[in-house]
């Protein structure tokens, strides 16, 4: 009865020292990704590092075999339409090949032409619209 | 004259032949369903089908007609009160009862007139020639229906006396002729100058908002990487006409901040736009002593391409008050109200472009425009956004010293040898970090963005959670 709290006193340290070992093992199994470099001459910059916040691309509009003239707004977008890329007046029956600036983030652009609509996937440097999509 | 009377009678009567004799036809070789659903056709329980087509490769061959009804509408079409409908279509392996009814609507009439009620008594193909005395827009709609058995029907080589008047951009209504106030070719509701024959559209760069330029200004020396040294929003508005040529750049800068010591002037160059494309530059803010020359329409002399300088002295616009260095970067010094400046370029004068010639909108290509501030007001100390290159009047003979590494054999210009920039441009608006705050230390992700290649956090300046020190941000 006289060692209890010496024992419970080691159960204690033990525990804790094992919850440490734990915790210290957890983050040398997940070397930090996400570590914050906090001095700008430390960071590894490549040669070939784009420093822009934008990206370019192509936009390969193709038109459609349509007995008519028809000239409509082509206009790229956020998908959010927050924010329009690009406004062009187009006919339906030509191909154009037009070019953007994009924000690097945005993976995914709005292209509407009057009431036709299309969600495009805008991580390749070259995207595709087709007036007649089958 | 009686030539002329006879050659112009002519004239009226090809035309005239012309639009008797137009027809709109379809054989529905050119794509699937989809593809005709596209150009307004509509397809009910029926598809195009490569079975069993009655010409060529592919006709319209509907569900079975025990329980369904078959119907294909064509897109409307301006009849011109002459001329024959005709058309191809069978019970292919005939059972059952079967019945087709073919409709004119129209607007007035949408229900349709009935033209044709057919039915079948066998399973041969069948062809129709209608005589057509409507004229006005129409649409022709083919119903196919019928009890028991299991056939189906099919259609093919459809000609309409008329022509295509479905607008597959306006939900499939008919083409409207609508008002063109100006007369430039583009119709009043998206026009944005519906009264104006020389300008049609407003385009904006950055879409939305304002983009930011963040300087550090001690080139060819490195700062402290706050980032902060001179901040500028900035934003244009491209004025084009019909025809997507610029008629006029209008820009605005906002100065916001400068933590400094120095007095820095600040400018932009238009890479591969002509001096003389541009008629005149209006609304810049340099005083006389300043030291700049200009030319008669406003831009900067002695430049190959067209160079605006926006202001001469940054601290003339925000003033500093109350101590410390520069403006609007340190907690506790009074806030100075931000500055604007508005720069308006003409490259067109009713409809004449200047004498360097018209520079469409992707000729301008005002996502590459070529920013700068001219440092410490020595005209030929320029600081350029890393890799883009100096103007005609940067002095060269600051390249490589200090910390610069600029190489121009290899197209590397104002950055370290560790390949760091003096700048950065922001698409949005960004928040610059407090006075000596080293960028890396307000924004956590970019370090990971600059590492990964630009993989990682291409956001990285936006307020996202777990994106920024909030505490090292002015």
């Amino acid at each position: 009865m006289k060692n209890l709290p010496i024992k419970l006193f080691s159960l204690l340290l033990f525990a804790m020292v094992l919850l440490t070992t734990a915790g210290c093992k957890k983050e040398l199994s997940n070397p930090g990704s996400d570590q914050v470099i906090d001095n700008p001459l430390e960071l590894e910059v490549s040669n070939t590092f784009d420093w822009k916040t934008t990206r370019d691309l192509t936009l390969e509009v193709t038109g459609a075999d349509l007995p008519v003239h028809i000239r409509n707004t082509l206009q790229v977008k956020s998908t959010d339409e927050e924010k329009v890329y690009l406004k062009n007046q187009l006919f339906m029956d030509q191909d154009y090949t037009l070019h953007i600036t994009i924000p690097s983030y945005e993976n995914e652009l709005l292209i509407t032409y009057g009431s036709i609509r299309r969600i495009v996937d805008a991580t390749p440097e070259t995207i595709y619209f087709s007036f007649i999509s089958h | 004259m009686k030539h002329l009377n006879a050659s112009f009678i002519a004239l009226i009567l090809f035309f005239t032949g012309l639009a008797a004799y137009s027809q709109y036809e379809v054989d529905f070789e050119s794509g699937n369903t989809g593809y005709y659903e596209d150009l307004c056709w509509e397809i009910d329980h029926a598809s195009v089908s490569t079975s069993q087509p009655i010409e060529d490769d592919k006709s319209i061959r509907t569900d079975r007609l025990d329980n369904h009804i078959g119907i294909i509408i064509s897109p409307w079409i301006q009849l011109t009160g002459s001329g024959d409908l005709t058309f191809k279509h069978r019970i292919y392996s005939y059972n059952g009862s079967r019945t087709l009814k073919v409709y004119l609507l129209s607007e007035a009439n949408p229900s349709g007139e009935l033209i044709l009620d057919y039915d079948y008594s066998n399973g041969t193909t069948q062809t129709e020639s209608i005589a057509i005395t409507q004229s006005g827009l129409y649409q022709v709609k083919w119903r196919f229906s019928g009890s028991g058995g299991n056939s189906r029907g099919q259609l093919d080589e459809i000609s309409i006396p008329g022509t295509y008047a479905s607008d597959p951009s306006n939900d499939c209504e008919p083409i409207e002729s609508n008002p063109d106030t100006d007369g430039d070719g583009v119709p009043d509701t998206e026009d944005d100058y519906p009264n104006d024959e020389y300008r049609a559209y407003n385009n904006f760069y950055p879409a939305a908002g304002q983009a930011t330029l963040a300087f550090e200004d001690l080139w060819p020396s490195s700062g402290d990487y706050d980032l902060n040294d001179v901040v500028i929003g900035y934003s244009f508005k491209i004025v084009t006409n019909a025809n997507d040529t610029v008629v006029d750049l209008i820009a605005t800068f906002i100065l916001r901040a400068s933590g400094a010591g120095l007095h820095n002037g600040f400018g932009f160059q238009l890479p591969d736009v002509d001096p003389t494309s541009v008629i005149s530059a209006t609304g810049y803010d340099v005083l006389p002593a300043s030291g700049y020359t200009f030319a008669s329409n406003g831009l900067e002399s002695g430049q190959t391409d067209a160079t605006v300088i926006v202001f001469d002295d940054f601290f003339r616009f925000l003033v500093p008050v109350g101590g410390g260095t520069g403006v609007n970067t340190s907690e506790g010094q009074p806030v100075v109200p931000w500055d604007t400046i508005t720069v308006s370029l003409s490259f067109m004068d009713e409809g004449v472009p200047g004498s360097g010639g018209a520079v469409s909108l992707t000729e301008l290509n005002i996502s590459e425009f070529n920013p700068f501030i001219v440092a410490r007001m020595i005209r030929g100390m320029e600081v350029h956004l890393p890799d883009y290159p100096p103007t005609d009047l940067a002095d060269p003979d600051y390249f490589g010293t200090e910390d610069d590494d600029t190489n121009p054999a290899i197209g590397k210009y104002y950055k370290t040898s560790d390949n760091l920039p003096w700048v950065l441009n922001i698409y949005e608006e960004f928040d610059y970090p407090l006075e000596e705050v080293p960028i890396t230390d307000a924004y956590l992700k970019f370090g990971d963005w600059v590492q990964s290649n630009g993989e990682d956090y291409p956001d990285w300046y936006q307020d996202d959670p777990g994106y920024r020190d909030s505490e090292k941000i002015y």
